[in-house]
């Protein structure tokens, strides 16, 4: 009763196409809504994931995984509340913008997924990597915690380059759907 | 990879250790963390917040810049939780660190959020580059199911995972403008709760496959048996009301376990002392555990402050330390609990428990919900 079994051997997950968005400067990327607050990085992202749920059609919201990547996250807002609390005061909303996990807690939000999520604060390859393993165990674990993962990493390739990259990690299963590779 | 995938051999702590408002020394916190004791008192700030008591590190942070203190402490801790498990200086292994805010928020010329988690990790002399991890007050708890599915997967045979959190002005301006700092007192799930105090604390971990623990005779602080995780994806800053967010990340890290929930001993909570928090996690409590029988909760923030990102994993110290004398300490500064709470609280002293599992619930801002399910070690040492 209390080990967990051994588990069955499971196809592997599938990764879609990456979905990239980039934009020059941060603070032009579009905010709208109760949370226009949330750091505009994690609009970025938000714009990120949009654009990778047109490549895969499915029902919105549910038990959807994210998984963040970045190690600049939300740097805005925290450079923001730095400067406030060297002024001796503090924004509440930009207080809680200034949260990494808000770089990804937007997109669960704004499309209402509600599974696992997971923000690694590390560069890009080696988060990227690393998410893919996790969000393969909860693909495949059991149960299964989650229908699909959203990867999606920020990055700041120059300062005037930030880029958002979104790819979908599938169970094999959905091999069959009519989804990139 | 370094092994293979081994699903069915159970993750076992070696080794644990913490700093905290309370000490260092794990037996010592404990033993004051079972009389009720508690770390606050008050810290001067240059700028004006709520309220001047905060739970600061019993034993002085080294002086230094902020991100400097962060590195030392964690690899301070990381270290003891090592030679706890007897494999001190093991280069193979893998940190996997977690914070919330970490050092980024009182600096305007922060970078790199990884920066200190690499620090720490060549502080620590590892081969691999340390895995970081924020998801605010879940940080810890998260760190440790990473470091679960490195060890399940063969990616890794001996992690060193947990979390870190210290005292800054931004933290403290930050929690008294959002109106979550308590005025007088942080008592988690009184009736006249009215907010959070903030802590200072680090824990880590020491992980590794059952049958390597077993196999170099190492004593097993317990096992994580299961993990789950949750987004409320209602709010970026309030946890989900109704309490289904975190209950399902409970019921799932009961069923990848494989334990019923009657079969909890007891149940370690946020209790950030919020009027919100503690009322979503009492809802939380009533939709997992219904009729089954009642776990005994255990709440640490009343006597450790909010530790933010070192929460969970020093809560999960807790946790194994319930689990192990069959003891839970009582709620520090809980008088009245508050009505219709589902769960026997102890108020005034500790708690006997029974049975063999605990769960870790955190809670945390951006929507992410943790449990980790734990299952009792061997006995303590003579």
């Amino acid at each position: 009763m209390s080990h967990p079994t051994p588990r069955p051997a499971r196809p592997a997950p599938i990764t879609t196409d990456p979905v990239t968005v980039v934009r020059a400067d941060l603070t032009e990327v579009v905010r709208r809504g109760p949370l226009k607050f949330a750091d505009p990085a994690a609009w970025l992202v938000r714009l990120a994931v949009d654009e990778a749920r047109k490549e895969l059609p499915g029902p919105p919201g549910g038990q959807v995984g994210v998984i963040g990547v970045s190690e600049f996250a939300t740097g805005h807002s925290l450079r923001a509340v730095a400067a406030d609390a060297a002024g001796g005061h503090s924004s509440p909303r930009r207080f809680v913008a200034a949260s990494p996990g808000t770089l990804i807690g937007l997109s669960c939000v704004e499309f209402g997924y509600h599974g696992p999520s997971m923000l690694l604060t590390m560069p890009e390859a080696a988060g990227r990597a690393l998410a893919s393993v996790i969000a393969g165990s909860w693909l495949t674990g059991d149960p299964p915690a989650a229908a699909r993962v959203a990867v999606v990493s920020y990055t700041v390739d120059a300062p005037d380059v930030h880029r958002a990259t979104c790819s979908w990690v599938l169970p094999a299963e959905a091999a069959g759907r009519p989804v990139r590779r | 990879m370094t092994t293979p995938a081994t699903y069915g051999d159970p993750i076992a702590v070696t080794g644990m250790a913490w700093d905290t408002a309370l000490g260092r020394e794990v037996e010592d916190v404990w033993q004051l963390l079972l009389t009720g004791a508690d770390g606050f008192r008050e810290v001067p700030s240059a700028s004006p917040v709520r309220n001047p008591l905060a739970a600061r590190l019993a034993d002085a942070v080294p002086d230094g810049p902020l991100r400097h203190q962060y590195v030392t402490v964690t690899a301070a801790v990381a270290r003891r939780a090592l030679a706890d498990a007897g494999v001190a200086g093991d280069p193979e292994l893998h940190p996997v660190l977690g914070t919330s805010l970490g050092p980024h928020a009182d600096s305007t010329a922060t970078g790199s959020l990884y920066t200190w988690a690499e620090d720490a990790g060549r502080a620590l002399g590892t081969a691999h580059r340390p895995i970081a991890v924020s998801t605010a007050c879940s940080a810890g708890s998260d760190a440790l199911s990473i470091a679960g599915t490195l060890l399940r997967t063969g990616l890794a045979d001996r992690c060193v995972a947990g979390g870190v959190d210290l005292l800054s002005p931004a933290k403290r301006l930050g929690h008294s403008g959002m109106g979550v700092m308590s005025a007088g007192v942080l008592r988690p799930f009184d009736a006249d709760r009215d907010g959070t105090l903030p802590g200072e604390g680090a824990a880590f971990l020491v992980l590794e496959r059952l049958s390597t623990a077993r196999g170099r005779g190492a004593r097993v602080h317990g096992i994580l048996a299961g993990w789950g995780a949750s987004n409320s994806g209602t709010s970026l800053n309030e946890p989900d009301a109704s309490g289904a967010a975190g209950a399902r990340a409970v019921l799932h890290s009961l069923a990848a376990g494989r334990c019923a929930p009657g079969e909890v001993a007891c149940v370690s909570m946020h209790g950030t002392g919020t009027v919100t928090n503690d009322a979503a996690e009492a809802e939380l409590l009533r939709q997992v555990f219904g009729r089954a029988p009642a776990p005994v909760v255990v709440a640490t923030k009343g006597a450790l402050g909010h530790t933010l990102g070192a929460s969970g994993a020093i809560d999960t110290i807790v946790a194994l330390l319930a689990l192990r004398d069959q003891v839970a300490p009582p709620v520090t500064q809980l008088r009245t609990a508050m009505a219709d709470f589902p769960l026997p609280l102890p108020i005034g002293g500790p708690a006997p428990v029974t049975g063999e599992f605990a769960l870790n619930v955190t809670l945390g801002v951006g929507g992410f919900n943790t449990c980790l399910l734990l299952r009792r070690g061997d006995s303590r040492q003579p």
